[in-house]
């Protein structure tokens, strides 16, 4: 049963991301985009964290976090986006799709581990 | 702005990246390309990656993702390239945001390397070639076309940083 939820449509950034949360004790499932994150939530109870790009093809991060609350009525899982954007714009959809937090590529993970075990403790 | 994004993104910091302008591309129909486009109503450019899959080359990219070039697959070469060049135009575009609020960016794309001798075709304003050598090897070389459709005035401090890539920004 997973932790977090990685969405990305780069394998580059989907293995960086799920490796380095692995190694750190954490259980992971991967998703191609947003339609496959949204699939593998409905079916995975035990996950905590989403953590997910934007721009990705079928369904959007953003997207994604809108449905995860208007669809699945998920108020218990912590998303987290994790993309080249940086817009204001942008920042203030996911706010409004009640995301937890924001981290501008590229992935660091020290620097958001700790972070991230508050986050589906 | 678009050395020190292509720095960040195509090499680590414990390697050296030297990066020259060069005034032509050498036996480009050889390589392969990956093409990201930064754009607002007031301009468009294109950022092209040209690369090989050669050995120095492969070797970058492993090296870059902490795995031995053999255990890379042909797939995942390419796939860890164009989420550079989205590394890459991510941070043009988050740079060049503060000045272009309404901007966007592409996601990237290959294409053949035969594809640049049509360029010249897009009447750019300004086309740059460079060429990047990491760690004293030739791994990349890079064109820069931008079109401009309206005057374009700005200055940028080279001695500011990006934005603070990787920390987690709670809301």
């Amino acid at each position: 049963m997973a932790q977090i939820l990685v969405v990305d449509d780069s394998s580059t950034v989907r293995n960086e991301v799920g490796d380095f949360l692995k190694k750190n004790g954490l259980d992971v499932t991967l998703a191609v985009d947003g339609r496959d994150g949204l699939a593998k939530l409905k079916a995975d109870a035990s996950i905590k964290l989403v953590v997910s790009d934007v721009n990705m093809p079928n369904m959007d991060g953003l997207t994604m976090a809108e449905k995860i609350r208007s669809e699945l009525g998920n108020a218990g899982v912590n998303i987290v986006m994790l993309t080249t954007e940086n817009s204001p714009l942008m920042k203030e959809r996911g706010k409004a799709a009640g995301i937890k937090g924001w981290i501008v590529k590229p992935f660091k993970g020290d620097a958001v581990l700790a972070t991230f075990k508050k986050l589906v403790a | 702005m678009l050395t020190r994004s292509l720095q960040a993104s195509l090499s680590t910091s414990a390697e050296s990246c030297e990066i020259a302008v060069v005034s032509q591309l050498p036996e480009i129909e050889k390589h392969e390309t990956v093409i990201l486009t930064v754009s607002s109503y007031l301009f468009r450019l294109m950022v092209m990656i040209h690369f090989k899959s050669d050995a120095s080359t492969m070797d970058h990219i492993a090296r870059m993702n902490g795995m031995q070039a053999q255990d890379m697959s042909k797939q995942s070469f390419h796939d860890a390239i164009a989420e550079y060049g989205n590394l890459c135009c991510g941070i043009l575009n988050r740079d060049l945001g503060a000045f272009f609020p309404h901007i966007g960016m592409s996601t990237p794309n290959f294409i053949g390397g035969q594809c640049m001798t049509y360029v010249e075709m897009l009447d750019c304003a300004h086309i740059q070639h460079f060429k990047i050598h990491v760690n004293d090897v030739s791994i990349f070389h890079v064109s820069l076309c931008v079109s401009a459709y309206e005057e374009l005035d700005f200055v940028v401090n080279e001695n500011e940083e990006s934005a603070n890539t990787g920390e987690l920004e709670l809301f």
